[in-house]
């Protein structure tokens, strides 16, 4: 539902993220249920206008490496951000004018965990 | 070779979307509306989170963050510490919005001023009154 209204009022603001989930500058965060609850949901924020959504799950370990299936959707994401900016580098993708989306080529098919 | 973009629609969201009650909705909606208007004006004030913490006196650094986060049940005496900070109407409980939120009032007329329509229309003038 927080998606939802993201999605159609207020946008991908910051402050509803808990940034700095991936290496410095990916976008990796996190969308959590309530501050003091554990549900993270993982995504790659490209400012207000535009978010890939991953994976997640319940975080009750103090790192999320000390849980399997956290470290698997957060490292997903890493890759994922790394691949893109590479694909954007090499001008094979690119933001729409309106920066709501990608232009371009993206195919996913050489992820390992 | 450019492959198409295609929309994707999921019938787990649509479910999950579904199982929460528009009250509910109305109620998460609220909260993140209310989040975003505090540190937009804030912001617009060019104020940051410290020079807020310290107008609304607060002690604690990391209150600004769930305050933004859309997700903090506000108590009364927050809202209203940061509804005059800031300058801003976060509780409104002036009487014409009031009356209009309990469904009393349909027009943007104030109570007052429908009131004494009403008694002036009750004056009556002699010519009215041939029986």
């Amino acid at each position: 539902m927080r998606l939802k209204i993201i999605g159609n009022e207020t946008g991908a603001r910051e402050s509803f993220f808990k940034t700095k989930e991936g290496v410095p500058g990916d976008g990796v965060c996190a969308l959590y249920d309530t501050p003091d609850k554990k549900l993270r949901l993982y995504c790659i924020r490209y400012g207000k206008e535009l978010i890939i959504i991953g994976s997640g799950g319940q975080k009750n370990v103090r790192a999320l490496q000390g849980d399997e299936k956290l470290e698997k959707e957060n490292y997903i994401l890493r890759w994922l951000s790394a691949k893109i900016t590479e694909c954007m580098q090499n001008g094979e993708l690119s933001f729409s004018s309106d920066y709501m989306n990608f232009e371009g080529n993206l195919i996913i098919e050489d992820y390992e965990d | 070779m450019k492959t198409k973009q295609e929309k994707y629609n999921s019938s787990q969201i649509d479910e999950i979307l579904e199982s929460i009650s528009p009250l509910e909705e109305k109620k998460l909606r609220s909260k993140m509306l209310l989040a975003a208007k505090i540190e937009d004006t804030m912001k617009a004030k060019g104020w940051n989170q410290k020079k807020l913490l310290e107008a609304t006196g607060q002690k604690n650094a990391s209150v600004a963050t769930k305050w933004f986060s859309g997700t903090h049940n506000f108590t009364h005496d927050t809202l209203f510490d940061i509804q005059e900070a800031l300058g801003i109407e976060l509780i409104n409980i002036e009487e014409k919005e009031f009356s209009k939120s309990l469904g009393a009032f349909g027009s943007e007329k104030s109570a007052e001023e429908i009131s004494r329509e009403i008694k002036k229309s009750r004056k009556f003038r002699k010519k009215d009154l041939k029986l």
